[in-house]
């Protein structure tokens, strides 16, 4: 009973939430007519991957696996994919854990029974490292587990969710994503009512304090660091985000990118400089002195210090998160897009 | 950790609010995570979770446990800090110091090696010598100590030997034919292999070996100790001398000096029997001699050539030889080794021409130069001066011996004159051994050093003078 009215809950959320329409729609797409050239490749690799799946014990059988394995291909490949890159991505596949996930998600019991041997245990201990609290991992886990089992049935059938497991990554780190989206759902659920009763009090105090720095001189500012901003590669900008924005640590942004800590500790340290060279470089370039560029740049360091203490003062509750605050309950703050329509 | 400007998270924060577009699912952001994507995938994603605060979070939060993951990851962390520029570049740095190093380590060996080349060919050489005429050993120990005095009586006992060094002198004739090659040691060897002395002309032959003295003076004090039989004896046998010298080939000795095939020995006349007898009195001096012996080759001045017969009369005139003779110090000929020789091209051969001047050659004995001894001679030496006063009432100092040992040459004649200098002959000081009252009297016949410090001065009054100091002090003995 209970898990039903947290199921409900999160298929509120999921309706609600930003990242779950996107999730629907990709499982949708995958409805599309299958490409020739996936299909030849699946028939190819069919039998190798069949066996490499280990689809006999677990009552997979090769049709139904050559579906999956065509559903899967063609959700992830791009229109006018070869039949090269198809192999290529089937051959990257994790077979066994899809095989396995989606013969539990068809009901197979013995399939379930691995299922739960493998991962049962590990999915409690990442909703525990997820969550941070004993009640609320198990809530997370549980509703998680409900899920995963496909209690809700539709049109009679019971629809697990690892029947949108692809195996792009491990089943392991797909339970611990799936965990974290659910996780976050809800925080930004409650931590949303939370803001907004904040922002019910001091909202306008807060709204005035941000066009401050936007002001007619600022234009200039801004638009040099949209420029200096654009021009970082795609990473470049995940780690300042991560780092300024998340108030992730350094290891947190290195585990993320796979790369050494160190290597994001420079990298954060070059960005940063070569991020301010280039925002006085381009506001110069819109007529402003470097003595200007330079004090418009001061001035909002100062601000931003200033904004961070007392962000930091009325959000008790964020510091929670993390030691590391600078911006990231300023950034939390302002995320959510009531803030957005109260600001302006 | 440095701080970004505030514009620059607002801006962040703007570009985070813009992104609408589809977030990628679970199982790309896993992929993600476990940086299992295709390149262009990762890119799309990449591009995604920099602008969505929501996926960067569910991304960090669904990090695995460190440890779980740590050991997947940490390897790849470490592959790629060290194939990371900031140690690449400390890595080339430390292999160029390397390189650098090693390079100048090989010169510095290779120069060195040159060096020892240059200055410790002698000993090579006499290690060479010592190792090819082992068996000759033992004899010629014994001669070495029976030096000049025993030599007399050995050349009373054993007439014999009269024929060796007559012998000598006939190979010193016969240097034309290619027998010739080899005249010097055979003799020698002959004449130590009976271990008797080296008659009269061995006895000479001691004296110039050994001190390195001219043959002639060798051959004038075996004459004057022994009235020149040695002389008649070389008349008496000179047909046999050939046949002698065959002979002699099959003693050891003889396959010693075959051991070195590369001796070119071009002697003459009665050089040639100084010089053969040199070389036996070095053999019979063996190590110290030895290192003298490798580099004596004699090669006579081509001049003394016509000579010959007039030496070889001489003798038979029992007239001394010494006037004419030449002893030639070839520090360079004799080992096979061009790369010795190469090194040791750069120092002179020292001779004796048949005149008595004295004279060296830069080439191997192809050409020869006189060298002036009075021009550079020393001139703070007041007693040398007035000597020298004396000496230029007479025409020219006739040199009997000339000894060298790397850059120090020591030469010795009549007079009582020897001259040393320390750079190979371009500055001489006249030195006059002395010693309480005494001092060197008669010509000097033999010069011998063993090394830098220990020499031996025979002269034709008999007198052996030592030095231990590279010829500060003497010692007449």
């Amino acid at each position: 009973m209970r898990t039903k009215l947290i199921l409900q809950a999160s298929n509120e959320l999921v309706a609600s939430g930003n990242w779950a329409a996107p999730t629907r729609l990709s499982f949708m797409r995958a409805t599309k007519p299958i490409p020739a050239a996936v299909q030849s490749a699946v028939a190819h690799l069919l039998a190798e991957l069949h066996a490499k799946g280990g689809c006999e014990k677990i009552g997979l059988s090769g049709e139904s696996f050559a579906a999956i394995l065509c559903e899967v291909a063609a959700k992830y490949l791009p229109d006018g994919a070869s039949e090269g890159e198809a192999r290529t991505l089937l051959l990257t596949l994790r077979i066994e854990e899809l095989a396995l996930a989606r013969s539990c998600a068809a009901g197979n019991n013995s399939a379930w029974e691995l299922f739960l041997t493998r991962y049962r245990e590990k999915l409690y201990q990442s909703a525990l490292r997820i969550a941070r609290e004993d009640s609320a991992a198990r809530d997370l886990a549980d509703s998680l587990y409900a899920e995963l089992y496909g209690t809700n049935t539709r049109a009679g059938e019971r629809v697990s969710k690892l029947a949108s497991f692809t195996g792009r990554g491990s089943l392991e780190g797909w339970l611990r994503t799936v965990l974290a989206q659910e996780f976050v759902n809800r925080y930004r659920r409650t931590k949303r009512l939370v803001s907004l009763e904040e922002e019910n009090e001091d909202g306008e105090q807060f709204a005035a304090a941000e066009p401050e720095p936007l002001a007619p001189a600022d234009r200039r500012l801004e638009s040099a660091t949209d420029a200096a901003l654009a021009s970082l590669a795609s990473e470049d900008r995940l780690v300042l985000a991560a780092y300024y924005l998340d108030g992730r640590t350094l290891a947190e942004v290195a585990r993320m990118l796979g790369v050494h800590e160190s290597t994001i500790s420079r990298k954060v340290d070059k960005l940063a400089k070569t991020l301010r060279k280039k925002i006085l470089a381009g506001m110069m370039q819109q007529g402003m002195t470097r003595r200007q560029a330079e004090e418009a740049l001061e001035v909002d360091v100062r601000d931003l210090q200033v904004n961070i203490r007392r962000s930091l003062a009325q959000e008790s509750s964020a510091a929670a998160f993390s030691e590391k605050k600078d911006g990231s309950a300023f950034g939390q703050e302002i995320v959510p897009s009531e803030n957005l329509e109260t600001g302006k | 950790m440095e701080n970004v400007p505030k514009i620059v998270q607002v801006r962040l924060q703007r570009r985070t609010r813009e992104a609408v577009e589809a977030h990628p699912d679970a199982d790309l952001l896993t992929a993600f995570a476990e940086q299992s994507l295709g390149e262009s995938e990762r890119a799309q994603v990449m591009e995604h979770v920099a602008r969505c605060g929501e996926c960067r979070e569910v991304v960090a939060l669904a990090l695995p446990a460190s440890e779980s993951v740590l050991a997947p990851s940490s390897v790849r962390a470490n592959r790629g800090a060290w194939l990371s520029w900031p140690v690449l570049r400390w890595g080339v740095v430390a292999a160029g110091i390397v390189l650098v190093a090693s390079v100048g380590i090989l010169q510095y060996k290779q120069r060195r090696q040159q060096n020892a080349a240059l200055f410790s060919s002698p000993v090579r050489q006499q290690e060479k010598v010592s190792a090819a005429l082992p068996s000759s050993r033992p004899s010629a120990q014994m001669q070495a100590r029976a030096i000049i005095p025993q030599a007399r009586e050995k050349t009373r006992q054993a007439p014999a030997r009269r024929d060796f060094s007559s012998q000598s002198a006939v190979a010193a004739d016969s240097s034309q034919s290619p027998n010739a090659i080899f005249p010097s040691p055979q003799p020698m060897n002959r004449a130590g292999v009976p271990g008797a002395g080296i008659g009269s002309g061995s006895g000479g032959g001691i004296a110039g070996g050994v001190f390195r003295p001219n043959s002639g003076s060798g051959a004038m004090l075996a004459g004057r100790e022994h009235s020149a039989p040695a002389e008649n004896g070389a008349l008496a046998l000179a047909p046999e001398s050939k046949e002698a010298l065959s002979a002699s080939s099959q003693s050891p000795a003889a396959q010693a000096s075959a051991a070195a095939p590369t001796h070119q020995v071009t002697v003459s006349g009665a050089s040639q029997v100084i010089e053969v007898q040199a070389e036996s009195a070095q053999i019979t001096t063996q190590d110290q001699a030895g290192v003298q012996r490798a580099q004596n080759q004699t090669i006579v001045p081509p001049q003394t050539q016509p000579l010959n017969n007039l030496d070889v009369v001489r003798a038979k005139d029992s007239v001394p030889l010494q006037t004419e003779s030449s002893v030639v110090f070839a520090p360079t000929v004799s080992t096979p080794q061009t790369s010795l020789q190469k090194a040791l091209r750069s120092l002179p051969r020292w001779g004796i021409s048949s005149s008595g001047g004295l004279q060296r050659s830069y080439d191997a004995g192809t050409t020869w130069e006189d060298v002036n001894v009075s021009a550079a001679e020393s001139r703070d030496e007041y007693q040398a001066k007035k000597i020298l006063k004396k000496e230029r009432a007479k025409p020219v100092v006739v040199f009997r011996a000339v000894a060298a040992f790397g850059p120090e040459v020591w030469a010795g004649g009549s007079g009582a004159m020897l001259y040393h200098s320390l750079d190979s002959g371009n500055h001489w000081a006249r030195i006059v051994p002395s010693e309480a009252n005494a001092s060197l009297t008669g010509d000097v016949v033999g010069v011998e050093f063993s090394d830098a410090q220990h020499g031996r001065i025979g002269t034709s009054a008999g007198e052996v003078w030592t030095t231990g100091d590279d010829g500060q002090t003497w010692h007449k003995q």
